[in-house]
């Protein structure tokens, strides 16, 4: 299959390199904040993020959580991307608090079916510990932005 | 927006998430590290939110999910995407997401989209 660049569904307004959430819930809240919609559609987005959750954690160890989410409300694909330097309490498979947070929102259903593989292109990018310490260190949106490009590009 | 409509959509969206987990969803999401282990907090869920919506709109809602899984389509530039058809004028021109709106084709529920 081809290489997925998850760069393609970001852009610097969907990337928040440090943020001010101490609890889960503030973390689910300011991410959605960064994805492209309207505030009518955030409230849905945002309640619908938290019920996923509750089927089970989407902090999936080593500091990452995928939180993720399908909607009428989506008209595509779209990724955020929120670093927190202290760590969030995520409820995470291994108790760790949690510092990578990846937001996956889709449509329910898409042409191209790339829900799935995303899912799982985020979930290859973040099991490397370089590729953690890397995107740990990104100073700015453009060095991130460059740098999960890099890291997809397959 | 109307928040009945809101909840509509967020039910729909619970409901189809939970169709999807039946078809073997749960499966790829455990395989790539996610917990999928609290089934029974999702009915949870969609039982709080079927609470919330109006009675009225919610029978109606049961009505047309018996009869397609989608219940709330999309609409862009004046097309129905649970029908594909044109919705009539002044149907695309109204407050969006103000009102709760049914397409005269395919009589889901309509969502506008940006
Ligand atoms: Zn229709």
């Amino acid at each position: 299959m081809e290489a997925i660049h998850l760069s393609d569904y970001l852009d610097p307004n969907s990337l928040e390199l440090s943020l001010e959430a101490a609890t889960k819930n503030e973390a689910l809240t300011e991410l959605v904040r960064l994805l492209p919609i309207d505030a009518g559609s955030r409230n849905i987005a945002l309640q619908l993020v938290k019920s996923r959750e509750e089927l089970g954690s989407t902090g999936i160890g080593k500091g990452i959580a995928i939180p993720h989410v399908r909607s009428t409300i989506f008209p595509s694909i779209m990724l955020a991307y929120g670093r927190s330097e202290k760590g969030i309490d995520f409820g995470a498979v291994d108790g760790q608090p949690v510092h990578h947070l990846f937001l996956v929102a889709s449509p329910p259903i898409e042409p191209s079916n790339l829900y799935h593989p995303i899912l799982a292109q985020i979930v290859r990018l973040v099991r490397l510990a370089k590729n953690r310490k890397k995107l740990a260190e990104s100073e700015t949106k453009a060095e991130l932005l460059n740098l999960i490009d890099e890291l997809t590009a397959g | 927006m109307k928040e009945e409509l809101e909840y509509l959509v967020i039910l729909n969206d619970i409901e189809l998430l939970i169709d999807d987990l039946g078809k073997g969803t749960d499966a790829i999401e455990r395989q790539l590290g996610f917990d999928v282990s609290r089934r029974e907090q999702l009915d949870e869920a969609r039982q709080r939110t079927r609470e919330q919506c109006n009675p009225d709109l919610l029978r109606r809602y049961d009505r047309i999910r018996q009869k397609y899984g989608k219940v709330i389509a999309p609409v862009f530039d004046g097309i129905c995407y649970g029908c594909f058809q044109r919705l009539p004028t002044q149907l695309a021109q109204v407050n969006r997401n103000e009102e709760i709106l049914a397409c005269p084709h395919c009589g889901r529920f309509l969502y506008f989209m940006r």
